[in-house]
């Protein structure tokens, strides 16, 4: 197609404007497309600005649910009806909140009471180190049933912590699979 | 006159004439149909040819056709119905790129940063992605050919698969510098191009931008980009802000141009647009 090819000039519409207005092109040459670039036009593109960070309230309780306690392990993704353990923490705090009986300061404490109470067991992180310690105790006493990867700390401590019985199970798998 | 009146008249008069107003390009394309046909068929035809010879293509305000009122009307194949903000969110089209590769261009349409990870405004999306569908179908009602471009691997076989199925055009592959600028030499031919073209996500690799959105600007063919928060929308002629990674976007998008495409299809085979031999036949 005849007409500029410095595409940074303009736009197309303007560009084959100026060459009907030119001459160069004649009105019954033109494109399918002018006539309705022309009559829908491109939008306007709204002026910069900057971005903002979006943050929701219960943003706060989550950082410090987690500051405060240990991952409580798993979540199944799969079924969405299914609440996850922070997130049950997090609307028990919002619902709390909202309520207003309870003292702002005591609100994290009453949550965590709130949820013992539905048998919710929530453990810290310093409860968690101690128990790690001790379960590289017994660790070390039964060295011959541990692979080396599950004695580093923090690599699977969730399956060490929780339940020593569930280490077999998977020692178990892979010899299966193996 | 109404849009229905002007649709009556036009039946009315059903004339391969006045089929043949809208452009030059279509005009010689009739002629050729209708060549073809005459020499396969009945005397019927050849009469209609012999309007066609002696053309006098209807111009100017008071000989508007079927196709300029139809661009009047501001949503003529009911696209505006087709997607709603939430199916856009169900689809992913909000996740942007991380924060630190967001392109200047795109920061009017960035809702926010959540966690590192820019949120594409839906808001903005949604009448954007209205706008350039409904450009795309009124191309297409006029007989205009569309291709459709992605260098997505994943998503390759499904554009090159719906394009082929709405009768359109696909490129997915490597692009090579100047297949539209230098296409004479590469092709040793001269080509048809596409009247518009569908980027359905506007980068070649993570780093380049795709270099058919600068030839088809070089070369006046209006494109349609879908413009993630990382890539530059300013060679696009209409853009889209949206994901174009993930595969449920994609799906998304392809559902929409598909719709789009037959739609307009359908409408100019109902108005009389059509120049197809058979729409000859019937009348």
């Amino acid at each position: 197609m005849a007409g500029s090819r410095r595409e940074s000039v303009g736009s197309i519409l303007t560009r084959l404007q100026g060459l009907l207005r030119a001459g160069a092109m004649k009105a019954e040459d033109r494109p399918i497309w002018y006539d309705i670039v022309k009559a829908k036009p491109p939008k306007p593109v709204p002026p910069h600005r900057e971005v903002q960070k979006i943050l929701y309230p219960e943003d706060f309780v989550r950082a410090r649910f987690y500051k405060t306690y240990a991952d409580p392990g798993a979540t199944v993704l799969s079924n969405e009806n299914s609440k996850s353990i922070p997130q049950k923490f997090v609307d028990r705090y919002l619902e709390l909140h909202g309520k207003g009986e309870t003292e702002p300061s005591r609100l994290f404490e009453e949550t965590t009471q709130s949820l013992a109470a539905e048998g919710v067991r929530l453990i810290t992180h310093e409860e968690r180190a101690a128990a790690r310690g001790k379960s590289q105790v017994t660790n070390k006493s039964q060295a011959s049933a541990v692979t080396p990867e599950t004695t580093e700390p923090g690599t699977s401590e969730k399956v060490k912590v929780k339940s020593p019985s569930q280490k077999v199970d998977i020692k178990g798998l892979f010899d299966e699979k193996s | 006159m109404s849009l229905y009146s002007r649709m009556i008249r036009w039946r009315a008069c059903q004339s391969v004439k006045s089929c043949c107003s809208l452009h030059k390009t279509a005009l010689s394309r009739a002629k050729v149909n209708l060549e073809q046909v005459a020499r396969f068929s009945g005397s019927k035809l050849v009469c209609n040819q012999q309007e066609v010879e002696a053309p006098t293509p209807m111009r100017g305000e008071e000989t508007e056709s079927v196709a300029d009122t139809a661009l009047q009307h501001d949503d003529y194949f009911g696209l505006k119905n087709l997607v709603t903000v939430r199916d856009l969110f169900e689809a992913r089209v909000h996740l942007g790129h991380n924060s630190g590769l967001r392109h200047e261009s795109m920061s009017p349409y960035i809702f926010g940063e959540r966690q590192g990870t820019d949120i594409i405004d839906l808001e903005q999306t949604l009448p954007l992605l209205q706008h350039a569908l409904d450009v795309c179908a009124h191309i297409v009602y006029r007989g205009g050919m569309v291709l459709f471009l992605s260098r997505n691997q994943q998503t390759l076989p499904w554009v090159e698969r719906m394009a082929q199925e709405v009768g359109e055009y696909s490129h997915c592959r490597p692009w090579k510098r100047g297949i539209f600028t230098n296409a004479s030499s590469i092709f040793s031919t001269l080509p048809i191009y596409p009247e518009l073209c569908v980027f359905l996500g506007t980068q070649d690799t993570v780093f380049e931008m795709h270099l058919g959105i600068v030839e088809s600007s070089k070369l006046l063919i209006p494109s349609i980009g879908v413009v993630d928060s990382n890539c530059d929308n300013s060679d696009l002629t209409y853009h889209v802000p949206g994901n174009d990674d993930t595969p449920a976007a994609i799906h998304l998008y392809l559902r929409l141009f598909r719709e789009a495409v037959t739609r307009a299809k359908a409408k100019r085979k109902e108005d009389g647009l059509s120049l197809d031999p058979v729409a000859y036949d019937e009348s």
